[in-house]
């Protein structure tokens, strides 16, 4: 555990409204229908938002935006764009100072992942100009958001890093986490900032085991350690289960969407109708959409639907877990949530172990 | 030396050309880009053949048949101009009747002097360059493709679902409302923004379907959340009775 504070909400809301001057807050807002989003906030007391499961799109918008202009071109004076024509382009950087409020540890988590792919190979100005100037004050789950959630089979119903804070509920109080120095600077900032007291220390042991007791059920959602399902897939890769999955999935690219850890992009090109200027841009994809993987000569390696689910489940354990030792899913289930057809990761899973282990025998 | 380009229309309400027209404060960069060699909403035709067709409406007559194949030799490109023309749009509700039926139907005891067919989109008739969809066309979309032609590059037709716009726009699903509408977003090709559902609304289909669409499962969340089967096939063919794999829908 980092470093521990205890500091009064009014407090901690006092300094929050300071930083709101120069920064834009965002915190998960209700939308009715038991549907969440992040938006901007005046003050901290959205960090508590009642009843709030995984928004429905996650906080990676904030530094992947799902629509973000790239660059801006335009022709020389009195010319028009066309095939070969001269151009002056100019890259477009936006970067907001951002305090994301309340961000939840399974999201904590999937940011720390984004942060990874987006340094890999080249340093993605876009997302980390977005991504740097953002503070993160995380917020623990102290049960399981719903019945859906399986975050503690993936491990990431807590966070060790990835915050500059996270606080833990404590009455009229938060317990603070710091993460980074940025937090502490945070903190500095707050009046009456106290260490925890012998009687603190003894709630938050008795708190933590009563987490672990919470969220023991959920780590039972799937029935394989998360080290076994890199192999687990690949060993399933002809297996009859994504066949039956495919047939149910109606590929419409939802879970590609509001998943945490999907980082996929297009970029399209936008010219004006005078055609003296125009606009890269790029927006989210998904590789359970059919064009995903077409290429000139229109092959398509992921022609069948059965092919792009697995792909996806591929990508999210072997893949991931190859290139950056880290199986890149959350168990936030916002890919259940939202799916119409009740397609659940875990559920796939534990079918392919129990289909494998019957092959085996 | 400028494209020409003509606009020409078959069974539609003439709404996609309007939409064009709609285009107030781009219309100037329009007409001076092209030479407009016809536009029935718009002016008196030229004669002579034309780089470009946009074609609205779609084909439910045999006499459109011959009239289509003579604009489709005459132009280098032809545009399906709205989701009459790209897909048979509400005119193939028609289809599930008898042609004879549909006239004594609409036109009685005057029904000798016409004649009908089933109707179609215009693909099914001549080939198809490219599709502006959408009942009606969106002034945007037209832009784009417009633009494209011009520079010229490949026209961006999104081949994927409505609930991709859905999630980007960060839309509650009106699934999740669960107050009697039965959205067909995830068999529906997006561009439009998911217009529909961003107003609380269901898709209807209006722009066609995706490749690959799964009926099976879309009839099926429809079922679940209540509507019954015979409608929500109805549904499905509402805007899109003509397409090609419309029959797998039962």
């Amino acid at each position: 555990m980092n470093a521990t504070k205890v500091v009064s909400k009014r407090a901690f809301d006092v300094m929050i409204r300071a930083l709101g001057e120069a920064s834009e807050l965002v915190a998960p807002v209700s939308r009715g229908y038991d549907r969440f989003s992040f938006a901007e906030v005046e003050d901290a007391s959205a960090l508590q938002c009642e009843g709030y499961i995984p928004t429905i799109n996650p906080p990676k918008k904030y530094f992947l935006p799902a629509e973000e202009v790239l660059v801006e071109f335009s022709a020389p004076d009195g010319a028009t764009l066309g095939s070969g024509s001269e151009f002056r382009a100019d890259a477009v950087v936006d970067s907001p100072t951002r305090v994301l409020l309340g961000v939840r540890t399974c999201d904590i988590r999937a940011i720390a992942m984004s942060d990874r792919a987006y340094a890999d190979t080249y340093e993605d100005d876009n997302y980390f100009a977005k991504r740097e100037r953002a503070t993160i004050v995380g917020l623990s789950c102290l049960e399981p958001c719903d019945d859906h959630a399986f975050c503690a089979a993936m491990g990431a119903e807590n966070a060790e890093e990835g915050y500059d804070l996270l606080l833990t509920d404590w009455g009229d109080s938060w317990m603070v986490s710091v993460g980074t120095e940025r937090g502490d600077e945070m903190l500095a900032a707050c009046d009456g900032v106290g260490e925890p007291t012998a009687e603190d220390r003894e709630q938050w042991a008795s708190l933590q085991s009563d987490r672990r007791a919470a969220f023991a059920p959920v780590a039972e959602k799937i029935s394989v350690e998360k080290e076994r399902l890199p192999d687990l897939v690949d060993e399933g890769e002809g297996s009859s289960l994504w066949t039956e999955y495919g047939d149910l999935c109606l590929g419409c690219g939802r879970c590609n969407m509001v998943c945490p850890t999907c980082f996929c992009f297009d970029v399209e090109d936008e010219v004006s109708l005078d055609r003296t200027s125009g606009e890269r841009k790029r927006r989210w994809d998904g590789c359970t959409l059919l064009e995903f993987a077409l290429v000139a000569g229109d092959e398509n390696f992921r022609s069948e639907r059965k092919d792009r689910l697995r792909h996806k489940l591929y990508h999210k354990t072997r893949s991931t877990f190859d290139r950056y030792e880290e199986i890149f899913c959350t168990g936030c289930a916002r890919c259940f949530r939202t799916c119409l057809v009740d397609i659940y990761h875990p559920d796939m899973y534990n079918a392919l172990e129990e289909r494998l282990g019957g092959d085996s025998s | 030396m400028k494209p020409k380009v003509g606009f020409f229309s078959f069974t539609s309400c003439e709404g996609c050309q309007l939409q064009v027209l709609n285009m107030e404060e781009q219309l100037l960069d329009i007409a001076g880009a092209v030479d407009l060699v016809t536009f029935r909403e718009a002016m008196d035709p030229i004669d002579g053949d034309y780089d470009v067709a946009f074609v609205e409406g779609s084909i439910s007559r045999e006499s459109e048949i011959t009239v289509l194949r003579e604009i489709r030799r005459k132009a280098g490109v032809l545009v399906a101009l709205g989701a009459c023309a790209a897909s048979g749009c509400v005119n193939a509700i028609k289809n599930r009747f008898t042609p004879e039926e549909n006239l004594h139907e609409v036109y009685a005891e005057g029904a000798r002097h016409f004649d009908t067919i089933d109707v179609k989109p215009l693909d099914q008739v001549v080939s198809v360059d490219h599709y502006l969809r959408t009942c009606p066309i969106t002034r945007e979309e037209f832009a784009r493709l417009f633009t494209s032609l011009l520079l010229p590059r490949r026209p961006y037709d999104p081949n994927f679902a409505v609930c991709v716009d859905c999630r980007i726009a960060e839309n509650v699903c009106v699934y999740d409302m669960d107050e009697g509408e039965y959205c067909m977003g995830p068999v529906t090709r997006a561009g439009c923004g998911a217009l529909c559902p961003t107003f609380e609304s269901s898709c209807i289909g209006c722009r066609g379907f995706i490749d690959q669409p799964n009926f099976a499962s879309m009839i099926k969340v429809m079922e679940d959340y209540g509507m019954p089967r015979e409608d929500a096939i109805g549904r499905l063919k509402m805007f899109n009775a003509a397409l090609p794999g419309a029959e797998e829908v039962e």
